[in-house]
């Protein structure tokens, strides 16, 4: 067996894995859903006997319901993501992989007080890629924002058509507060042969991360 | 009130043993297993209006599940329950013998409106 071949096995294990336990956890939450949904259900038929418990009652399912739709969602894109090597080349939707991404990396934007927004994403680039590759550059690029954003503005993600494939935009602007030293990620971005760059959006103090995501 | 009977198969027993509870406030008579084989059965014992049968099941699958009411109940609709990340299904194909599908999470409602249409078009056809 190959260094690749082994690679791949350690990546289909992990996945294997994974998706098992979002499974399993999907079921949990899928059961918790129906019990908050039978709980109103419940409260519902005592509403008609103006019960004030009723009403405190459907708060309280509220709450569990909000926090069980974003486990839901949350385990619906690690899910996703865990079956990426399940073929280790294949026609994908590359919107819908970025849209897994940017959600995937919502802890690390909070983590750095940053908001990532999804800006216009063009829904029918569908192209044959090697997927957890695609899927880590796209994380790659993402973090770089994250890191060199300003907190106090939103990182915005675009996805254009291009040749062979779609265009990823990450604009933002910088951090006033951070130390980098752009022109030196720019070289190193260069020197590493990295497949995106980090370039100003003319006069508007905004800088931009471009990722061409092709046909493999 | 539509007095359906309903047959779910799902091994999550707190969440099939809900969800019945919660059918029967929308008008279902709704009973649960948790196996293929006991569902079968309760389909030899008694008259079901519809069946929902969660995809991933312990010991017979419910792709076997389904082919084998398919094969024995051929006017019985049948509702498949799945995960995500079945491209196919999202994509809206349904596999044979199935006379509809649902994603998970469930939305009851969805669920209870596919129900009746799954049963009032399999009466309209006789």
């Amino acid at each position: 067996m190959n260094t690749e071949d082994k690679h791949n096995q350690s990546l289909s294990f992990m996945g294997e894995i994974t998706a098992s336990v979002t499974h399993e956890l999907n079921n949990v939450l899928g059961t918790i859903e129906q019990v908050t949904g039978l709980i109103e259900d419940l409260a519902a038929v005592d509403f008609a006997q103006n019960s004030e418990i009723a009403g405190k009652l459907l708060d309280v399912v509220e709450k569990v319901a909000r926090q069980s739709d974003r486990g839901t969602s949350l385990i619906k894109r690690l899910n996703r993501f865990a079956h990426l090597n399940d073929e280790p080349f294949g026609e994908y939707n590359i919107a819908e992989l970025l849209e897994t991404m940017i959600y995937l990396s919502e802890r690390a934007a909070k983590m750095n007080k940053v908001e990532l927004v999804a800006g216009t994403i063009d829904r029918d680039i569908i192209i044959g890629i090697r997927p957890l590759a695609t899927a880590k550059e796209i994380y790659d690029v993402i973090k770089l924002g994250i890191r060199l954003a300003n907190p106090s503005e939103k990182v915005e993600i675009d996805l254009h058509p291009c040749d062979n494939g779609g265009e990823m935009v990450v604009g933002f602007h910088l951090n006033p507060e951070s130390e980098v030293d752009v022109a030196n990620i720019q070289t190193n971005i260069a020197e590493d042969d990295l497949p995106y760059q980090l370039s100003g959006v003319g006069d508007t103090g905004r800088m931009k991360i471009t990722l061409s995501i092709t046909e493999s | 009130m539509s007095d359906y009977r309903v047959l779910l198969v799902d091994d999550e027993e707190e969440f099939a043993s809900t969800l019945v509870e919660r059918l029967a406030y929308r008008g279902f008579v709704a009973q649960y297993t948790t196996n293929g084989r006991d569902a079968l059965r309760l389909l030899r014992e008694q008259t079901f209006d519809t069946v929902v049968i969660d995809l991933k099941l312990p010991g017979m699958s419910g792709t076997e599940l389904i082919h084998t009411i398919a094969t024995a109940y051929p006017n019985l609709p049948v509702l498949m329950v799945t995960g995500h990340g079945s491209g196919e299904l999202e994509a809206g194909k349904k596999p044979a013998g199935v006379t509809d599908f649902l994603l998970k999470p469930i939305d009851i409602e969805e669920l209870c409106l596919k129900m009746k249409k799954a049963i009032e078009d399999n009466e309209y056809r006789g």
